[in-house]
Order: structure tokens, then C-alpha cells, then sequence
């Protein structure tokens, strides 16, 4: 399956091109509106690459957000800022799209009906990958209380795959803010994935203990 | 940080956050004594900004892979075994009557053939989307199933039938037995030490037999082994890990497309695999010896053969490549530890040579030597 392969979303392209046009006009309720579609369509793309993977097309290649823009939005209609807010809005929906699927295979392991795995060819397993994107996504609710426009990078640049160009168009920003947030947000993420795995010097108490 | 996760207060965080900007823009070697100077008098702030700036240095690769990309065999893990084909839909001259089971390499389903009277019942294989064949592979893999049709024996659920459906996915058809895994059969009947040895024996003559006739299981778990209701025993799956397998690697061919058909690659069970099965080594009889001492070690003591509990897969493979495994006898309880002690600690420890050399050269060998301490 190639991009070219994917029909176009006829049916939908209007009233999302509509309800960008309106979020763009000031009308932010649009987006109540608009999350739910994109994720649909983000949700549709990942179980259909899912379920007929070969090696010519993979989720990961240049960027399913990008896709789903040339597929969803009418292009003639929009300015760039329009872009901008689509990328955000569909970069968000990615996140809960993968997320979810990791609180799925929780899900099926705590009902017992988990198989065993095979060994895989890397070191990281299926688990590990669930584990992994839970603990990311609950650590990325916590820095976006104290320093939003940290967890809105992450999730431009992970969960969306945008460049850092792109991201600073998102975020209106200069691209130097978004590789220097990117520095400080991973470096920050890092320490709450590994603090409870890796043992740390007495120091780390210290901060254990900020109000 | 030790236990919780830390949430700064917003003035503290812009405080730190302003630092970061500041220190991340110097060269290295500036930086400590930067932060001296702009952190007078506040020890604990320096600690923070440092700290945090150790995890930003160390952070460098952390999310450089696209979390689609990352998830991916998540997603694709998740798809199979939740969009399962429907009751109804034909398989060859099979109709699949509803899911029996799943493995990591595809889905087993009850089936039956059309136009039989009465319908003769299957299990079907449904080998996963992502592992679909082409042509040249396709008559290798119609090859190998011939061999595996020839295997007749009363212990060995018969490989009935098997091709490729339409969009390429590998199917076999095998005799559909009922019964329950060898673990939880032994378990449930309360069976003896020495009705264990017996029921094992059984198997190693079914293992036996296939290695005469050039199969090697490769994937001998308890899950594969059944107790049927009148107490004989069927393997299932032989030589079906050397089929997919085979076909995957070549689907596979070069190192980069093998490395992003990162699931079930190699279709075995980690914990009953054999060093070489776990190094990517050439798989032989050896291993399905070493995987049937894994079988017996579990089956008489309750535990793996390893020294310690392994938390997670890498430590299950650092502990089949590198550890030792305790005697049995130690390992079981009291009562049944006294009976191991001696010669059958001495037989399982031989099947488990870390060197496929130094096992038993057959099945039948390691057989021979458990069935002297069952008459005795």
C-alpha cells in the first residue's frame, strides 16, 4: 500500500476543511468536532497499515499527520495557518491513537487473554512498547501542567512526526526555541521514564522534594 | 528522583527552565562554572539544573524514532488478534467454523470441510497478514509440507493439509485435537513423579520418530504437548516453526527489511528455546533435547531451569545463554527432591548442556537413561 493507493476521504473532506476554517475564525467548540474525525481517520490509516504490513510501507514513514492532511483537507481552501492547526489538532489525535492501542494490550493482559509472544528480533517487546507509550503519555500530562509548550513539542515532533520547521509554525515560535524545548523535554521525560527503573544517587531525593 | 514522579511549581520550573536555556547554549566546559556564579547561594537549584542537564546529554537519542514507527509492531500485534477473519469465511476446502486459539505467529481456528458427512473437524492456521509469501516461496513452503504430511505417528497430530490463500498467507490444516496442555494436565491429575517420567517418555519416542524422518520440532513447549481424556498424549505444530520460519527469513531477505518484520521473525517460545535457537544458530536435534529438558526440569520441580527469576525476556535469554542451571533436586520440594537426587539430576543437567555437543545425541538417548530410574 502507497499513499497513492489511499482514496481519497470525499466524504469528509468538506465539513473538515469547514470546521478548520472555523477553529481558524475564532470558533474553538469546531474542535469538539474535528478531534474525533481525525482520529477516526488516523485510528482507520494505523489498523489498515496494521493489518497488511509488508516492508514497502510502514506507519513510520514520513509521517502519517502529513498524510492525512493531503487526504482530509482541501488544500485550495486553506492558508498555512490552517496547516498549523490541523498538524497540532492531528498530532494530538496520533497520541491517543497509539496510546490507546497500548491501553489495549493492557487491557487484554489483564483479562487473561494475552498469548505468548514470540521473540522478537530487538530487544524491545510488544509489552515493553505498551509499557513504554503509557508511561509517556501520562509523564507528558504532567509536564504540560507546569510548562506546555514543552509537552506540545513532544508531541509535534514524536507523536506527529513534523520537523522542526513545521513545529515552529505550530507553535509560533523560532525553530532554535523548538530544538532547544525538544533538548529540555526529552532530557525531562528521560528522568521520569527511568527514575523508578534506574537506581540514582541520594541527590535525586533533593528534588524528590520540590513544592 | 527516587519513587514518585516530580511536578515543580511553575515559579520553580521557570527558574530552572531559564537556566537550561542559558547553560545548553555554552560549551560544556562552561558550564560548571556558569552555574556556580548564577546559582550563588542556592545549592539545591544547582543541583535541579544539573541534574536535569545530565538527562537532556543523556537524552540525545531518546524519541528519535516516530512513535507510529515505535508502536508499530504494537498496532500490528493488536489488529491480528482483534480483527480475527469471521465464522464463515473459506479457507482451500475449509470453512472456519470460529478461533480456537492464537500464537504469536497467527490464529488456530476450529474449521471444517465442506462436503463432508459428517463434517471432519480441523485445525486451521491461519498464519498472520504480515507474513504473506511469493511465488518461489510459495512451492518451497508446498515442498516442505509434504515431508510433514508423511509423519504418521499415534503421538503426533497429523499436518492433514495446507497452501496459501489468495493474498499470500501461508495456512495448514492439522488433525483438531481436544485435550489439555501437558503442564496443567500433570497438575490437575495430581500425577506422580513417576506417571511424569512415563507420560515424558511417551513424548521423547513421538520426538523420536519425527527426527528419524529429518523433522526437528523447534518449538517444544507444554502448550504444544496435549493429554487427550484418555490420558495419551499428542504433539502438535511439528516442524510448523521450520515452515513459517524458513519462508519468513526469505521473505525477509535483506537485513534491513528483517530488521522492520521485527514480530515473530522466529517462531519459537523464548523460555523453552535452546541457546542456539536464541543465538540464531542452526537449529538441530540437540535443541529439541535441550527443549525437552526444559519440558521434564518444569514438569518435575514446578520451576524453569534458571538460577534465578527473570523479570523480563532479555534476562530469559541472559539466563539460557549464560547461567547454569541448578539441580533439580534443588530446586523441588523436599519430598520430591529426594527422588531426583542423583541420576536424574545428573540426566536433565546433561540435556542441558549449554553445548548441543555435550547433550544426549537423541531423544531416544536421553529416553534410555530416564527409563532405567523409572523401573528401578
Amino acid at each position: 500500500m502507497t499513499p497513492s493507493d489511499i482514496p481519497e476521504a470525499d466524504g469528509t473532506r468538506r465539513p473538515i476543511t469547514d470546521l478548520l476554517l472555523d477553529l481558524s475564525a475564532g470558533r474553538p467548540e469546531a474542535m469538539d468536532r474535528l478531534f474525533p474525525l481525525v482520529y477516526e481517520e488516523l485510528h482507520r490509516i494505523a489498523h489498515r497499515v496494521g493489518s497488511c504490513e509488508r516492508t514497502d510501507y510502514t506507519l513510520g514513514t514520513t509521517g502519517l499527520v502529513h498524510e492525512t492532511y493531503l487526504r482530509l483537507v482541501d488544500q485550495s481552501r486553506v492558508g498555512i495557518n490552517d496547516r498549523s492547526h490541523f498538524f497540532a489538532l492531528a498530532a494530538r489525535a496520533m497520541r491517543h491513537v497509539l496510546v490507546d492501542y497500548a491501553r489495549r494490550r493492557h487491557a487484554l493482559k489483564r483479562g487473561g487473554h494475552e498469548a505468548p509472544l514470540p521473540l522478537e528480533e530487538g530487544a524491545v517487546t510488544i509489552d515493553q512498547r505498551a509499557d513504554t507509550l503509557c508511561a509517556l503519555d501520562e509523564a507528558l500530562t504532567r509536564l504540560a501542567t507546569f510548562d506546555p509548550r514543552l509537552a506540545q513539542v513532544v508531541e509535534c515532533r514524536f507523536f506527529g512526526g513534523l520537523s522542526e520547521e513545521e513545529t515552529a509554525q505550530v507553535l509560533g515560535v523560532t525553530s532554535r526555541t523548538v530544538r532547544r524545548d525538544w533538548t529540555k523535554a526529552k532530557g525531562w521525560l528521560y528522568r521520569e521514564l527511568t527514575a523508578d527503573r534506574v537506581e540514582r544517587d541520594n541527590t535525586w531525593v533533593e528534588l524528590d522534594r520540590l513544592p | 528522583m527516587l519513587g514518585g514522579p516530580t511536578k515543580p511549581s511553575s515559579d520553580r520550573w521557570s527558574k530552572i527552565d531559564r537556566l537550561l536555556d542559558e547553560v545548553l547554549d555554552l560549551e560544556p566546559g562552561e558550564r560548571t562554572a556558569y552555574l556556580e556564579r548564577a546559582c550563588a547561594g542556592d545549592a539545591a537549584l544547582r543541583t535541579d539544573v544539573e541534574l536535569l542537564l545530565r538527562d537532556c546529554d543523556g537524552a540525545i537519542d531518546f524519541l528519535d524514532q516516530p512513535a507510529a514507527e515505535y508502536a508499530a509492531p504494537l498496532v500490528r500485534h493488536l489488529e491480528d488478534q482483534l480483527s480475527p477473519p469471521t465464522g464463515g469465511m473459506r479457507v482451500g476446502p475449509y470453512r472456519i467454523v470460529r478461533e480456537a486459539g492464537h500464537g504469536g505467529m497467527g490464529t488456530v481456528y476450529l474449521a471444517e470441510r465442506e462436503g463432508d458427512r459428517p463434517p471432519m473437524q480441523v485445525a486451521l492456521k491461519l498464519v498472520r497478514p504480515g507474513l504473506a509469501l511469493d511465488g518461489q516461496l510459495t512451492r518451497r513452503f508446498l515442498e516442505e509440507r509434504e515431508i510433514l504430511a508423511s509423519l504418521n505417528h499415534p503421538h503426533i497430530a497429523r499436518l492433514l493439509d495446507g497452501g496459501v490463500t489468495a493474498d499470500g498467507r501461508p495456512w495448514f490444516a492439522m488433525e483438531f485435537v481436544q485435550g489439555t496442555p501437558l503442564d496443567r494436565y500433570a497438575r490437575e491429575q495430581h500425577l506422580s513423579v513417576e506417571e511424569r517420567l512415563t507420560l515424558f517418555l511417551t513424548i521423547c519416542e513421538a520426538v523420536d520418530y519425527a527426527h528419524r524422518n529429518l523433522v526437528v520440532h523447534r518449538d517444544l513447549k507444554p502448550a504444544n504437548i496435549l493429554v487427550t481424556a484418555d490420558g495419551s498424549v499428542k504433539l502438535l505444530d511439528f516442524g510448523i516453526a521450520k515452515l513459517i520460519g524458513g519462508a519468513v527469513m526469505a521473505v525477509a531477505g535483506d537485513a534491513s527489511a528483517r530488521a522492520r518484520l521485527s514480530v515473530g521473525v522466529r517462531p519459537m517460545t523464548l523460555e523453552y528455546a535452546s541457546p542456539e535457537q536464541i543465538r540464531g544458530e542452526e537449529v538441530t536435534v540437540a535443541s529439541d533435547v535441550y527443549s525437552l529438558g526444559v519440558l521434564l526440569y518444569e514438569l518435575l520441580t514446578g520451576r524453569r531451569p534458571y538460577a534465578s527469576t527473570p523479570r523480563d525476556r532479555p534476562e530469559i535469554a541472559r539466563a539460557i545463554l549464560e547461567t547454569d542451571a541448578p539441580p533439580p533436586s534443588e530446586v523441588a520440594d523436599e519430598e520430591v527432591g529426594k527422588t531426583l537426587r542423583g541420576e536424574i539430576d545428573s540426566i536433565l543437567l546433561k540435556a542441558l548442556e549449554k553445548e548441543p555437543s555435550s547433550r544426549y545425541p537423541s531423544a531416544e538417548a536421553f529416553a534410555n537413561n530416564l527409563r532405567r530410574c523409572v523401573r528401578r
